[in-house]
């Protein structure tokens, strides 16, 4: 029932800032303008995170998203309604990409002040964690579902268990 | 064109039944299922629509593309198992058909199947109308026909798109899948280096020029904004664990530990397929910014713009035919759906079967490519509302009704079905009024948590159901 609970938590937590963000007054040029010289391209002159405000209320609707993702995957890991040994990794996924994702936004709070931006791996560095770390971390979970498929997905075992029991009650096609 | 016909013509031969129309048998191979899931995600999108976004918004679309790795796992980790073991109980045509049998509920069954048909036919008439546009520049290009009209172009595509699906079915779009994937792998590798060389200081000057002009614009939100992204990054990550053409393929594998091998594939080709998505749409950017190239019409031009100037031809006459292949394979993949759903799930609804059931699904065929036609000729921003409004009611559908609720033995079809009806009225109702959400978030985010809000409160007020006892043992694995 916990991941049940928490999944619960992420959802009414967006909803909760879905309507919060209803409740602040928009600010002109925040999300998107057109861009002066050329049609069809936009630019952005404002950012949620120059405004304080804008920029917590952003910070926890990643976190509740990162929150969800990590409640459904619990979720999908379990066995007879019980977490396996995959949901405590999938837990520690959670809290490094939370770290992560956190780094990235942190990064993006120092560049949209600066007016001369570093930069890391050819991008600025907000948009090189977005890349090569952001990006890429989740392949985590993937080695994680290829080299413990038989532990903690099925096992041969548990499959032809199953189709003795398909054969034994008709149902195979 | 060619390669496709052939395909449908090798696929007759394999499609001996109805459940061979539509599941492939569950004959189908590792490589096969995973180029069929990554492509099919991607279709005719990452080669238009998501260069001209990047063009458009800067990094924000791109988020659509970061979150694919974990998306991906989510649908493995949540229905890779879960859908195939489904699919032993039974002889199965649609998603529908495996939806009434963990619920046992027949209004569940509809509402998926209305949910399907309303997304197919916006999807699938963006994909007609696609194709007769990619058609008619490829023709007009070379100049050999005189000057083509969309229309000729729309009765040539579409004659040889109801050749290729009446005939070969779901096996004809899963094996033009896998060419057209690895086409897209090599294309955007070869693309993306000739991104590079398109600018002396490479990658670095291209971004440079970008941030120079508008510095958000190449910072991780983008011009969208945070709350836009992230709103994309929920809808495209759990989303796709609800796109009916994708996990239908996950029923299809011959075996249940295919799994595991088809989750890294399905990875691998989407990231490399996204730098085309990525580099052209940045480059494109930089050089309009630049003085380098003229400014676009419309921002669905970037990719092709920069194929015919800057790509060599004959690697811009692959990737065109990458494009043509995605478009048709997709579009076909879409059929089956919607076929499935007309004449399989509504007449089971009502009690009925149908007799000659592949004849039924070939007519079927045929006459959803004509309705599809029609429409993306004559009904204007219609088509424009229900393409858009696809991919998210798809998601806020049957995210919480499959991906959720085949993985958790509580879940009752009461809750279900106000989930698909939510679903269907929230997308509806935000796109007919033009109605917004603040800082961008998309409606298709809003209805998937909203549904997903209703799904798991009406299952905790209700009674556990009673369950059929493979079912049970399903669910338990």
């Amino acid at each position: 029932m916990k991941p049940f609970i928490a999944f619960l938590i992420a959802i009414c937590t967006l909803i909760l800032i879905i309507f919060l963000a209803y409740s602040i007054s928009p600010i002109e040029g925040l999300t998107g303008a057109a861009h002066p010289e050329f049609p069809g391209m936009k630019v952005s002159p404002y950012n949620t995170d120059l405004f304080s405000h804008t920029k917590w209320l952003g910070y926890s609707f990643a976190l509740g998203i990162i929150w969800l993702f990590i409640s459904i995957l619990i979720i999908g890991s379990r066995k007879k309604g019980q977490t396996t040994g995959m949901s405590k990794w999938i837990g520690v996924f959670g809290i490094l990409y939370s770290i992560v994702f956190s780094l990235m936004i942190f990064s993006n709070w120092a560049y949209v002040n600066e007016s001369n931006a570093s930069f890391f791996g050819q991008m600025p560095r907000p948009t090189a964690w977005m890349i090569y770390v952001v990006w890429l971390s989740p392949l985590f979970l993937t080695l994680l579902y290829v080299f413990k498929f038989e532990d903690w997905v099925i096992s041969p075992e548990e499959e032809a268990e199953l189709k003795e029991y398909l054969k034994i009650n008709e149902f195979a096609d | 064109m060619i390669l496709c016909l052939g395909i449908g013509i090798w696929a007759l031969r394999r499609t001996k039944s109805a459940h061979d129309f539509f599941m492939a048998g569950k004959e189908l191979g590792i490589w096969v299922t995973a180029f069929a899931v990554f492509s099919t995600t991607l279709s005719g999108f990452g080669f238009v629509g998501g260069p001209g976004l990047v063009y458009s918004m800067g990094m924000s679309s791109f988020w659509m593309a970061i979150i694919a790795v974990l998306g991906f796992s989510v649908s493995f980790m949540l229905l890779g198992k879960r859908l195939r073991l489904f699919a032993e109980l039974g002889n199965f045509f649609s998603l529908p058909d495996v939806v009434y049998k963990r619920y046992g509920n027949n209004e569940t069954r509809l509402l998926i199947a209305l949910a399907i048909i309303l997304g197919v036919l916006g999807y699938l008439a963006t994909q007609v109308l696609a194709m007769s546009i990619v058609l008619k520049d490829i023709l007009n290009a070379g100049g050999y026909f005189g000057e083509m009209s969309l229309e000729l172009c729309l009765v040539i595509s579409c004659s040889i798109l109801v050749f290729y699906s009446v005939t070969g079915g779901i096996i004809a779009s899963v094996y033009t899948d896998m060419i057209q994937g690895g086409v897209m792998v090599v294309a955007a590798l070869l693309v993306f280096i000739s991104v590079v060389y398109s600018f002396d200081g490479g990658l670095m000057e291209m971004n440079q020029i970008i941030y120079d002009d508008d510095p958000q614009a190449i910072g991780p939100w983008g011009t969208l904004g945070m709350f836009g992204c992230l709103s994309w990054m929920l809808l495209f990550g759990l989303g796709g664990s609800g796109q009916p053409h994708v996990i239908t393929k996950m029923m299809m594998n011959k075996n249940i530990s295919d799994a595991k091998h088809i989750l890294p594939v399905s990875i691998l080709g989407y990231l490399f397929s996204a730098l085309l998505w990525i580099g052209i749409g940045l480059a494109m950017r930089a050089m309009v910014i630049n003085g380098m190239h003229p400014p676009l019409d419309s921002p669905d031009q970037a990719a092709s713009q920069f194929l015919q100037f800057y790509a060599h031809p004959i690697l811009a006459g692959i990737v065109f035919a990458g494009l043509f292949a995605a478009i048709m394979s997709t579009a076909d993949a879409f059929l089956n759906i919607g076929t499935a759903a007309i004449m399989h799930d509504i007449p089971k609804y009502f009690g009925s079967t149908i007799n000659n059931e592949l004849l039924w699904a070939r007519i079927t065929t045929m006459f959803l490519v004509v309705v599809a036609s029609i429409f993306a000729l004559y009904s204007g921003d219609l088509i424009a509302i229900l393409g858009a409004f696809g991919w998210g009611t798809f998601a806020a559908a049957i995210v919480p009704v499959v991906t959720i609720g085949f993985n958790w033995k509580r879940a009752t079809a009461k809750a279900a079905n106000v989930a698909i009806l939510t679903s269907l009225l929230i997308n509806f109702f935000f796109k007919i009024f033009k109605i917004g959400l603040p800082y961008n978030i998309d409606v298709g985010a809003f209805s998937l948590i909203i549904s997903m809000f209703l799904f798991t409160i009406i299952t905790l007020m209700s009674k556990p159901p009673e369950l059929d006892p493979a079912v049970e043992k399903v669910m338990d694995m």
